[in-house]
């Protein structure tokens, strides 16, 4: 088990690294911020001058080592546009989207039991109709029902504030939403943000419940007098669990990287707009900083997944199913 | 059974099962009416794209033909030009049945040229992977982990802000970022073919290894693939349009349909909703077919195939 953990956090830490020269290279391609530092009226003398305080006259390998040698410390440089430590930047905004992605996260779970029930009467109408509309919210792109909802809940039915994240309270330093207006401010986002991975969950729990109800090992229980509803909840669904955790892991980055769009719609103070103002403003430590950390969450997400499954699962451990 | 000898080379029909000829299967295919509306619908809109200039009343791109006079007008009223505007018109005074005949043409330009390459490359580096095996399937699995590791939201919009927004850059972007999926996919049915008879015997009879890799393997590894080609077309298109949407996709020249919806995104608080509704509820309908298509063909092909 140690050796499994290991194993992993070594292929952890390489790929972080690979990122870390992937982000690194393909920031550093993206422009010269000096040009838009610099107005019409700098010298050459001064954009030198810039230049030599951004630290970017250095040859790039001097730059990465910089940049990773800050990076272990969490330490990710300075904003080249507000001269804000990234790290104190990112950080701020940082709950705001955790807040975000965990409330859709939650709403997106509705999915498990539409799947299962889907699984389990599949022809009946309302089944049918749940997949339908499961293939419809994979089909919607949330910047647009994003408009839509806002569109029709804040400004024609005006029940929901459309922008911004409303009041929060501070515990700890940290800003929390628990607010009766900071809960209103979240609704919507997070709705919008949930669509895609409720359709993946109600699609996932139906085709797995499709499956595993037809096994063997159900049909023992049920000639066992196992009560059917023991049969489903207890031995069906630990099964079906297996597959969708997997996937979940994944597509809690996946949330946080579609929190950048549901962000950017509903003018939400996270570290998505953040990203995006760094991209228009050729912002590169902070976007590094930004790709670092979602790829580093998803990375870790895995990880414990792939952990947890280790302690569950021995076949994993002993690496049979894990090509 | 006798698909592999046959002198007439097998349709893309997936597997090598008698019956199952190409009709057989658009019977079975369209037997279900969700099937049916997909792709009667996802087929009208290709006629659609293909056709559609010659049909709607304005070229968007030509600035000749727009007139500022006639911006913001609501559906169905009558510009300067005399004709009507059964959707209105934007900002730029384009008439919007035009701009989003132009816009579904080139946003399904993109995600099909983008998608297909995808697939053909990564189809091709999937079964030398899975057929060779060794330092080289290492070298490149690890290469499409780390890939994939990467959302493709966040790779493609890292992308497009350092190539800058253009057509050839977002097809480029999207290549990039999806070809790891058809490998890895390929790769692991490449994995389970080869160690099957029908390789062994076409090995022992001599066969090329070129004939073997494509005649033989390819074909049975098509399937699961077919699947994850349409499912990843309809995400290319959301994928296209929301990268035009935050600004950093096609130029703003030649608006596809995201960059139609960031345009009317002002508009709408002042009450012009037609602006960013239409090409909106065009995006989706394509994108629901295709999926109404992909997922009929998992149920046919592959039950088991995970979402």
């Amino acid at each position: 088990m140690t050796i499994f953990i290991i194993r992993r956090l070594v292929q952890s830490v390489i790929l972080l690294w690979i990122v870390s020269i992937i982000a690194f290279l393909a920031v550093y391609l993206i422009g010269n911020p000096v040009d838009l530092i610099a107005n019409d009226m700098s010298t050459p003398a001064e954009r030198e001058a810039a230049m030599r305080t951004l630290g970017l006259d250095r040859p790039l390998y001097v730059q990465y080592l910089t940049f990773v040698g800050r990076a272990v410390h969490l330490d990710f440089g300075t904003s080249f546009m507000s001269s804000l430590p990234v790290s104190q930047l990112i950080f701020q905004r940082l709950p705001a989207t955790v807040e975000l992605t965990i409330f859709s996260f939650l709403i997106s779970l509705l999915g498990l039991p539409l799947g299962v029930f889907a699984g389990l009467y599949p022809k009946s109408r309302l089944a049918k109709f749940i997949m339908s509309s499961s293939i419809l919210c994979f089909s919607l792109p949330s910047f647009w029902i994003g408009l839509m909802a806002i569109m029709v809940f804040s400004v024609y039915l005006g029940w929901l504030p459309s922008t911004g994240r409303g009041e929060t309270v501070s515990l700890f330093g940290v800003s929390f939403a628990l607010t009766w207006s900071g809960l209103r401010h979240l609704v919507l986002p997070g709705v919008v943000l949930a669509l895609f991975n409720l359709a993946l969950l109600i699609r996932m729990a139906r085709n797995n419940m499709l499956e595993v109800i037809s096994t063997d090992f159900v049909r023992f229980a049920r000639a066992k007098g196992v009560s059917e509803r023991r049969v489903i909840w207890v031995h069906a669904m630990r099964n079906i669990m297996i597959p969708i955790i997997t996937i979940q892991g994944a597509e809690l980055a996946q949330l946080l990287t579609g929190a950048l769009v549901v962000e950017q719609i509903f003018g939400y103070p996270g570290i998505g707009r953040l990203a995006i103002e760094a991209i228009n403003t050729l912002d590169r430590p902070v976007l590094v900083a930004y790709m670092m950390l979602t790829v580093s969450i998803f990375v870790l997400v895995n990880l414990i997944v792939d952990i947890l499954y280790g302690i569950v699962d021995p076949r994993i451990r002993l690496g049979g199913a894990h090509d | 059974m006798t698909d592999h000898v046959q002198p007439t080379p097998a349709p893309i029909s997936p597997s090598a099962v008698a019956d199952r000829t190409i009709w057989n299967f658009a019977r079975r295919f369209l037997a279900s009416t969700q099937a049916r509306i997909g792709f009667g619908l996802l087929v009208l809109l290709l006629f659609l794209c293909l056709i559609g200039p010659g049909i709607v009343p304005q070229d968007p791109y030509d600035l000749t033909q727009v007139s500022f006079m006639d911006s913001r007008l609501a559906p169905g009223s009558v510009s300067s030009g005399g004709y009507r505007h059964w959707l209105g018109t934007d900002a730029q005074g384009r008439d919007m049945l035009s701009a989003i005949v132009y816009g579904l043409r080139l946003s399904v330009f993109v995600a099909l040229t983008a998608t297909t390459t995808a697939f053909a490359i990564g189809t091709v580096i999937g079964l030398l992977s899975g057929f060779y095996g060794g330092a080289l399937d290492t070298v490149i699995m690890r290469i499409a982990d780390t890939q994939i590791s990467i959302p493709p939201l966040l790779s493609a919009l890292v992308l497009m802000a350092t190539a800058g927004p253009g057509v050839g850059n977002l097809i480029l972007s999207i290549i990039v970022v999806y070809w790891a999926y058809f490998a890895r996919l390929v790769r692991a049915s490449a994995l389970v073919e080869r160690r099957k008879e029908y390789v062994d015997a076409a090995i022992c009879l001599a066969l090329p290894t070129r004939r073997i890799l494509l005649r033989h393997l390819l074909v049975n590894c098509l399937t699961p693939v077919t699947v994850l080609f349409t499912i990843l077309i309809a995400r290319a298109v959301l994928l296209e349009s929301t990268l035009s949407f935050l600004g950093i996709g096609v130029p703003v020249t030649q608006p596809s349909l995201g960059l139609l919806i960031s345009n009317g995104f002002g508009e709408m608080m002042s009450g012009r909703y037609w602006i960013a509704l239409f090409p909106g509820l065009v995006l989706v309908l394509f994108t629901f077919v295709v999926n109404l298509v992909g997922d009929r063909l998992r149920e046919l092909f592959n039950p088991k195939l995970p979402d």
